[in-house]
């Protein structure tokens, strides 16, 4: 018991369950398919405050997605690069580009290093997106985590190429930025901006304490594929008591009046 | 680039004057005399020779017959050339008219008549041999020469190939049999013969070499020598890479030489002598494999018979033996190669199986590309750089012909030279007590040349890494239903069949570069206008239409090139992409910028026009603004024939930013496309959208009265006219066909443009909209809009206390506010001021009212 719960709390991530974020999750999901099937590139940006489960949500689409692929159509096979690329860890476009050609695993990565300058680096990757097509080459998506502090590079040099091969007929590129800043178009250089499709995805976490009260108990609940049968029943009867107690209640209207955050919710419970 | 001066050139006139037209003050001469200044040797060219002439691209000389030579009224000495093209300067999609291999030292009879015909003495390099051949004929062995001997089976006019006609065949035949008995009068009259110099030379060298007294004058002579030598060579080395590369080698000598013992210097000077030596007989042996093998066996022989074996090289090859010679080197070489190879594998272990292997392979396969590159890889890293230094000497006789060649050449070269550099390590401990042997000092060398060595360990990127995106496995669906099919059309990148409501700026476009073509003259243009306005789709498809034309041969051919002021690191890689566009080369940014210069700077005989495209000019923008000045100053020079398309965001760009030189430079040649009313944008999206029934009317208007208000800019509406189209997909859930109507498109405009402050707000929690009440409150109260959160806190306790909450605690409150914080709904300070930060909104208040009140 100890160890599901543990799991589900630590590392929320891998935590299956959505919450009120149905519609947003439908549209990241038909963005991507559009993508893998159809070849269309495509910009979003997903934007909410922190813990309102935008990494979950991207995580849950491209789950999905690859299940999709796999086990209804078998159209095409998943061959979508994914680059994930985070601001905090790649502090300037240098750095992100040497990544994202690591990840790409192009030609020029020796083992596990890129070498070469920079401007090397960033003619190859420009040359080797440019000679895809639409229609042939395989879809990349490029996942930008902390997309705000991507806006604070030099020239936005890396943007504006992201951007503009996602404009024009190139090798079909996703985009996806996710930040929790609500100014972040404002940031965007005049040129970057005209080139990103705005498309951006809210995440509120706009549910009301009733909702919260049920986030709790789906939380603690044991599933059903629990082995011990019986002990499940009895635990999750013990966690509808226990939501239902005033105290705890109490407790959980405070925590929800502060914050919406359903990360320090798990950090109640743990 | 020294050594290059220092043989300067001086061309006269060979004999007297044949004839000479008074009105016109020309008199016209028979030959032409090339002398160089340091190694006092003269060469003659006459009328009806094959000539090299200096090219735009250094490594590509162009080949031409010597028509006429005149002294024009100014003094100069002019040239007619009948021209001979090689099949790299006939365009791509020509060339499969040929229908068959051509080699690289194959050209054709050019008849094109766009060439300038007459150019300057001073450009022509060399004479050479070009020898008229039947076109089912195959190219015969060549025993000499090999590097400056063309053949000539077709001509070329520009259009197809043609088979000679027996007329000029026969020309040419003669003018070859004239050329024979030209050049042995010319050496009866020039007493200095190419080869001797050297010979004389290089035997100074060796002499003073083993005279330890000499040494001094020994290295002085040595330095004439080689420099005299490569003075020799100096029209190939003119005309190859090298002509980069070689003094560059140099100079790392020269700069090195005062830290290194004269022994040293000596050894590498003696190396590239030898080499040199070899090169100045190289001419006269069959192939460059060949030629190295020799050289390997040289030096592998016992150190006293050097010298001789230098002589008997000489002799052997001047007596022309090649087949005997071959088998002697055959018998040596693999001896020593595996001796080499033995001995490399106690420094490397491991390698041992390929490298033995490549061993026997080598002398019996004579094919450099089959050899591992394992082989090749730590051949660099011991012979590192004595063996480059010495290929880019030997390549200064080759007279490559394209960049393939010439890298397989130095390649092949390069792996020969391997044996080289251990075996001398193995003697050196042998050899080490004679030191009045000539080997000694090049003994040292591969010492030196190791500490010199960048790093061996170091994995160098693949060079010839090609960029690509791995290919899918399935093909991309293609649109079912129509409106997918509409937005696929819809899509930014989708390439309209026209470009509508810009036709009178691509008229003016291409009007002006038409014009500047037909000319043969450069010109700037500078186009602004906001971003989607189509500026670059112009442009590009100005180019398109150009070079349809040129393909249609109503204009004259032009090079297009195109640089991204945002697709550079740094604005000084403008000058690499735009020389990696031109030539191919690839050099650093400095070096780039001198060879641009020179070659807009001087005037090419057969160069095209170049058409510049610069996007995002205002990026390219330095301190010194050199980078913008250099661009604009290329098109004002004489020869330059660059034209020069500006783009860029603001209309005052050249005011603003740009100092009055260079804005000067740039000209008055302006366009600025205005943002698209609202008119055109339904145009555009119409015209996308034709034969595809996937709009309301109305829709469209709607969607491009409310972009043109705003921005004018065009991605912005296709993308909403895309998002319209999945939101009514989305929305029609049953499989009624649909089409898009005002609803979709009122759903679309909301979901880009709206501000999501409000949302954000209305969805915070409780004690996060009680925080923005207090610090509207606060605001109120001091009526000044910033406050610190310590003063917010007051309020905030008292708001809660009239709704009935338990009142936060100060750290909680902290949380709060770096949360607002971190959405940038308010804007605050460094948290190190703890209650005393500050806080400002970062929306009206009247916004957060609104927001707040409909609770």
């Amino acid at each position: 018991v100890q160890k599901i719960l543990r799991e589900r709390f630590c590392h929320h991530c891998a935590a299956g369950k959505l919450f009120g974020m149905e519609q947003q999750y439908r549209y990241l999901l038909e963005l991507l398919k559009r993508t893998t099937v159809h070849g269309e590139s495509n910009s979003a940006l997903i934007i909410g405050p922190r813990g309102s489960g935008k990494t979950a949500l991207l995580n849950h689409v491209l789950k999905d997605l690859k299940e999709m692929k796999q086990v209804t159509e078998n159209l095409l096979e998943f061959l979508m690069k994914i680059p994930f690329l985070s601001g905090l860890l790649q502090t300037n476009d240098k750095v992100a580009l040497k990544e994202i050609t690591r990840q790409l695993q192009l030609e020029n990565v020796v083992g596990d290093k890129v070498f070469g300058s920079f401007a090397e680096n960033l003619a190859f990757l420009l040359e080797a997106l440019r000679r895809g097509n639409r229609t042939s080459s395989c879809p990349i998506l490029f996942v930008l985590d902390e997309f705000d502090l991507f806006v604070h590079h030099k020239n936005q040099t890396l943007l504006y190429n992201l951007f503009d091969i996602s404009q024009s007929a190139q090798t079909p590129v996703t985009v996806i930025g996710l930040t929790c800043r609500q100014d972040i178009l404002e940031l965007l250089e005049k040129r970057v901006k005209s080139r990103f499709s705005h498309r951006q995805i809210y995440l509120m976490n706009s549910f009301d304490f009733k909702q919260y009260i049920k986030i709790f108990k789906q939380q603690l609940s044991l599933p059903a594929e629990f082995p011990d049968e019986s002990f499940a029943q009895k635990w999750n009867n013990n966690v509808q008591h226990l939501s239902e107690d005033k105290t705890v209640q109490d407790v959980l209207q405070n925590l929800f009046q502060h914050t919406k955050d359903l990360r320090s919710l798990h950090l109640l419970l743990v | 680039m020294n050594t290059r001066q220092q043989s300067k050139l001086i061309y006269s006139w060979y004999g007297k004057p044949m004839s000479s037209d008074r009105k016109l003050r020309t008199s016209q001469y028979k030959g032409i005399l090339i002398t160089s200044e340091s190694s006092r040797t003269e060469t003659c060219i006459q009328l009806g020779d094959f000539i090299l002439v200096e090219g735009v691209n250094a490594d590509q000389p162009y080949v031409a017959q010597l028509v006429d030579l005149y002294e024009d009224g100014a003094q100069h000495k002019r040239a007619v050339v009948q021209w001979f093209c090689r099949l790299e300067e006939i365009p791509q999609n020509k060339r499969k008219l040929l229908k068959r291999e051509v080699s690289a030292q194959e050209v054709f009879f050019d008849q094109v008549l766009g060439y300038d015909t007459d150019i300057a003495a001073e450009t022509i390099i060399k004479s050479i041999v070009v020898l008229p051949l039947h076109l089912g004929e195959e190219l015969p062995i060549i025993t000499l020469n090999k590097e400056q001997t063309f053949y000539v089976k077709q001509s070329w006019d520009g259009k197809c190939f043609k088979v000679l006609s027996s007329d000029t065949f026969s020309k040419l035949k003669e003018a070859n049999k004239k050329r024979g008995v030209i050049t042995n009068s010319s050496k009866a009259f020039v007493p200095s013969d190419i080869l001797t110099p050297v010979k004389k030379e290089n035997e100074i060298v060796v002499r003073s070499a083993t005279k330890p007294k000499n040494i001094d004058m020994g290295i002085e002579s040595k330095h004439s020598a080689s420099k005299s030598s490569l003075a020799k060579e100096r029209h190939s080395q003119r005309v190859a890479n090298n002509d980069i590369k070689t003094p560059t080698a140099r100079k790392k000598l020269e700069l090195n030489s005062p830290t290194r013992s004269k022994g040293r210097i000596l050894g590498c000077e003696v190396l590239g002598l030898l080499d040199d030596d070899c090169d100045a007989v190289a001419p006269l042996e069959p192939s460059a494999t060949k030629r190295k093998v020799k050289f390997t066996s040289e030096i592998s022989g016992s150190p006293p018979k050097i010298p001789c074996s230098n002589d008997k090289s000489k002799s052997t090859s001047e007596t022309a033996e090649p087949c005997q010679r071959f088998s002697d080197t055959l018998r040596l070489s693999p001896y020593t190669k595996i001796k080499d190879f033995s001995e490399k594998d106690k420094n490397l272990h491991g390698k041992d199986d390929n490298l033995t292997s490549a061993g026997y392979q080598k002398p019996s396969s004579q094919s450099p590309v089959l050899t591992p590159r394992s082989l090749r890889t730590c051949a660099q890293k011991t012979s590192a750089l004595i063996a480059e230094q010495l290929s880019m000497l030997d390549q200064e006789d080759f007279l490559s012909d394209s960049d393939s060649s010439y890298s397989s050449s130095s390649e092949e070269e390069e792996e020969d030279d391997v044996p080289c550099t251990p075996e001398k390590k193995t003697k050196s401990s042998i050899i080490f007590s004679t030191p009045k042997s000539s080997r000694k000092p090049a003994v040292r060398t591969p010492g030196k040349t190791l500490k010199k060595t960048p790093l061996p360990g170091t994995p160098r990127t693949p060079r010839n890494a090609t960029p690509e995106i791995p290919r899918r496995v399935q093909a991309a669906q293609e649109p079912a239903s129509v409106l997918e099919k509409a937005r696929l059309r819809l899509h930014v990148s989708a390439i309209p069949e026209s470009l509508p409501c810009r036709e009178e700026e691509f008229q003016d476009i291409y009007n002006f570069v038409e014009s500047k073509l037909i000319d043969g003259t450069g010109g700037c243009m500078y186009i602004s206008g906001v971003p989607g306005t189509g500026k670059t789709a112009t442009v590009h498809e100005v180019v398109r239409c150009l070079q349809q034309a040129a393909e249609n041969d109503e204009l004259p051919p032009f090079q297009f090139v195109e640089i991204n002021g945002m697709k550079l690191t740094d604005p000084h890689q403008a000058y690499v992409q735009i020389l990696e566009f031109l030539t191919g080369q690839k050099v650093t940014a400095t070096h780039a910028a001198g060879l641009l210069a020179k070659l807009f700077s001087t005037p090419g005989p057969k160069r095209t026009t170049t058409v510049l495209i610069v996007d995002e000019l205002d990026l390219l923008w330095t301190r010194k603004q050199n980078v913008m000045y250099n661009l604009f100053d290329w098109p004002t020079q004489k020869d330059s024939k660059l034209i020069i398309l500006a783009i860029a965001n603001t209309m005052d760009l050249p005011e603003r930013i740009m100092m009055n030189r260079v804005a000067s430079r740039l000209g008055l040649t302006r366009m600025s496309f205005q943002p698209y009313t609202y008119k055109q944008l339904q145009q555009i999206i119409s015209s996308r959208l034709k034969g595809v029934k996937a709009f309301e009317e109305d829709a469209v208007q709607l969607v491009s009265r409310k972009v043109a208000a705003l921005s004018g800019d065009a991605r912005r509406c296709l993308d909403i006219c895309r998002r319209a189209t999945e939101i009514c997909e989305f929305a029609r859930q049953k499989r009624t066909p649909e089409i898009v109507r005002m609803a979709h498109v009122t759903e679309a405009i909301d979901e880009m443009f709206s501000s999501p402050y409000v949302n954000a707000i209305r969805n915070a929690s409780l004690h996060e909209q009680i925080f923005l009440k207090a610090i509207l409150a606060e605001f109120r109260r001091a009526g000044v809009e910033e406050a610190t959160v310590q003063q917010v806190y007051h309020h905030h306790v008292a708001l809660c206390r009239m709704e009935g909450l338990q009142s936060p605690t100060v750290s909680e409150i902290m949380a709060i506010c770096s949360r607002l914080g971190a959405c940038r709904l308010l804007l605050v300070e460094a948290s190190n001021k703890y209650l005393h930060m500050r806080v400002r909104l970062n929306l009206s208040q009247d916004d957060v009212m609104y927001a707040l009140r409909e609770e």
